[in-house]
């Protein structure tokens, strides 16, 4: 199947930011896929396997949450991809996939298009970092959707961190903090060349590290210690994830160049390597094996971050749920 | 590096908590999803059944063999209904140096204390610690004191913060209590030059309410050791609903969220398919609130 015959490839590719004669290039590596209405494409804690990119038709994604109950989440129209983050990482599924009227599509199984980037194939290449984009973009709907809702626990809200910014440090041999971090494993073999990439930085607990909206801000791989990420309330920070050992914070707006979208701080003494957002541009469609260790990175980060933002929203929703209910039936027993 | 599972709702029997899903608690000694270690220093449980005699008083059950091989809990386990559970299984390094004994096997709880706690982590240099730390432990609870682990320790402190132990408090007063707890132990860290990361997942229930700790001290702060100060925080996650039971072959609460009266705490979900579960947020404690008949869950920041 060729996208540009479907007649539907220009969304795709421009929700992958790709070179249409790339995106052509890259249905090859593909297979069709057809679904009945109602079908399943797959299940939510299933294996990720593969990436769909939709011609025709409609797909819902949903998610289950506590009680059982199953929440809609999106839909996928024509043009659209869906199941991204297996070409990223081979976590399970965060949610579920249903056709909601027949549909057809490009299946793109993850082992092929890693073969393909493990061979420095341009337009697999191209795919991983029109992927990462389109996770960044996505992350930070599901932040925005936080921020912009009025729903959240104000017992959980924290006194933000008011410390001091982060400190240039001189760089020391990264390789034996490495080794102590399976995240950054195939970083290992490139120690040397990881360190001529960023800054060595040292921040105290408590201390600010970004405020949101600040730009032009570098990407911080922690070695040591963590950094909490939060929505600012009137009454604090509301803690959307910590970012422990070899995670990296500033993703999001180190990829799409806007603001940074949350407040981040230390939660823990930390020690970082900060990158500056331009390597990592120069590096996303780079094959040397430094490029490509720092994108499989990179992108299992994305696939992280995601399920964080969507799980608290989910948590949020659902919590919001059950006490509501408790409310109920404290004033109908009254 | 142990696993602790807790409910509170509508009473369920105790099987299918302990034994039926497939990552049960009792599963979980050889093959937790979460936890790369064998969980076979012992079992023990405290549980709450309003149908029993003198229904506020829980019945305990404590043994150091692996319980997966123990007939009595198992008969017992297909008999009895719960509505509040709090049950541990206890993961400790592979060396003769680990004292196994009924004393240190969770939970705890003292006599003429309804509260009860379990304990998913390890205290590093808690040996030099603990004798600064006996200062705050009230005299007659320190008598209590019988077995020789951090996790005793953390629960005699906290409840010698509770300025009525003697009754069912408030979560508000327990979580004071376990705050206070948890900033003597880090300033004795401190003093003591403690260079490791130690976790410190804590339950507390005590029949009517739970409170569900998810802390870890300094973490990611050095460089990991073996089976502790993992580059990951210890896990802890929580569902909701009504009815828990098997439904289309999967263990799991179900009748939506406004209609939940049921909750389950564990250190990691019950099933494969955690996808109805919720991880309790880092530094973070998760209260499960008992109003009349009705529960309410809230997050509550840890700020130690």
């Amino acid at each position: 199947m060729r996208l540009q015959q479907a007649g539907t490839s220009a969304g795709i590719v421009r929700a992958l930011a790709l070179d249409p004669a790339a995106m052509d290039e890259l249905s090859r590596a593909g297979d069709p896929f057809t679904l009945d209405k109602g079908e399943l494409l797959f299940p939510q804690g299933g294996p990720a396997d593969a990436a769909y990119l939709l011609t025709e038709g409609a797909l819902e994604v949903a998610a289950r949450i506590p009680g059982d109950e199953l929440t809609a989440i999106s839909m996928v129209r024509p043009g659209e991809v869906v199941g991204e983050f297996a070409l990223l990482d081979d976590r399970p599924r965060s949610a579920s996939v249903r056709a909601v009227e027949a549909s057809t599509g490009l299946r793109i199984p993850r082992i092929r298009i890693a073969a393909l980037v493990a061979d420095g194939w341009p337009p697999a290449l191209a795919l991983i970092s029109g992927v990462c984009r389109l996770m960044a973009a996505r992350i930070r709907q599901s932040l925005e959707r936080i921020e912009g809702s009025d729903h959240f626990e104000g017992s959980a809200l924290r006194r933000p961190g008011t410390g001091a910014l982060p400190q240039d440090l001189p760089a020391e041999d990264l390789a034996p903090l490495l080794a102590g971090v399976p995240r950054l494993a195939e970083w290992t073999h490139h120690a040397q060349a990881l360190c001529a990439l960023g800054t060595w930085q040292h921040v105290a607990r408590g201390g600010r590290v970004h405020a949101p909206g600040e730009t032009g801000q570098a990407l911080r791989v922690v070695l040591r210690g963590a950094l909490r990420s939060g929505v600012l309330r009137p009454g604090g920070l509301e803690p959307i994830g910590i970012q422990g050992p070899g995670e990296i914070a500033g993703l999001v707006a180190a990829l799409d160049g806007a603001g940074e979208p949350l407040a981040v701080e230390a939660a823990e003494e930390t020690l970082m390597l900060a990158i500056p957002a331009a390597q990592l541009a120069s590096l996303s469609e780079d094959r040397s094996p430094l490029a490509r260790a720092v994108m499989s990175v990179v992108g299992r980060q994305l696939v992280l971050e995601h399920i964080r933002a969507n799980r608290h929203l989910g948590r949020i929703a659902a919590l919001e749920r059950f006490n509501a209910a408790g409310e109920a039936s404290a004033c109908a027993a009254s | 590096m142990c696993r602790i599972l807790s409910y509170l709702g509508e009473p369920v029997l105790l099987d299918h908590l302990l034994y039926a899903p497939d990552s049960s608690l009792l599963n979980q000694t050889i093959s937790a999803q979460m936890l790369a270690m064998l969980n076979l220093a012992g079992f023990g449980m405290t549980a709450w059944d309003p149908a029993s005699h003198a229904p506020e008083a829980p019945f305990r059950y404590r043994t150091t063999q692996v319980a997966l091989f123990d007939r009595n809990l198992k008969a017992l386990a297909s008999k009895l209904k719960v509505a509040g559970l709090l049950a541990h299984i206890r993961g400790v390094p592979y060396n003769s140096s680990v004292q196994i004994n009924e004393q240190n096997v969770h939970p705890f709880r003292f006599e003429g204390v309804p509260l009860a706690m379990a304990h998913n982590g390890d205290l590093a240099g808690f040996r030099e610690m603990r004798f600064e730390l006996a200062g705050h432990v009230k005299p007659e609870f320190a008598h209590q004191i019988q077995g020789s682990t951090d996790s005793e320790w953390i629960y005699a402190l906290t409840v010698s913060a509770l300025e009525d132990p003697s009754c069912v408090n408030q979560p508000e007063a327990i979580l004071e209590a376990i705050r206070h707890a948890l900033g003597l132990i880090r300033a004795a860290r401190e003093r003591h030059g403690v260079a490791r990361s130690s976790s410190a997942n804590l339950i507390f229930c005590d029949g009517v309410n739970l409170i569900a700790v998810r802390f870890t001290f300094d973490f990611g702060r050095f460089a990991a050791g073996a089976l502790q100060g993992s580059t990951n925080f210890l896990s802890m996650w929580y569902t909701f609903g009504r009815n828990y039971g098997l439904h289309d072959d999967e263990w799991k609460l179900v009748g939506g969220a406004q209609a939940a009266d049921s909750v389950i705490v564990a250190s990691e979900p019950l099933t494969r398919d955690f996808a109805t579960w919720i991880e309790v947020p880092e530094y973070s404690a998760l209260v499960v609130r008992s109003e009349g008949a009705r529960r309410r869950v809230e997050t509550h920041a840890l700020e130690i």
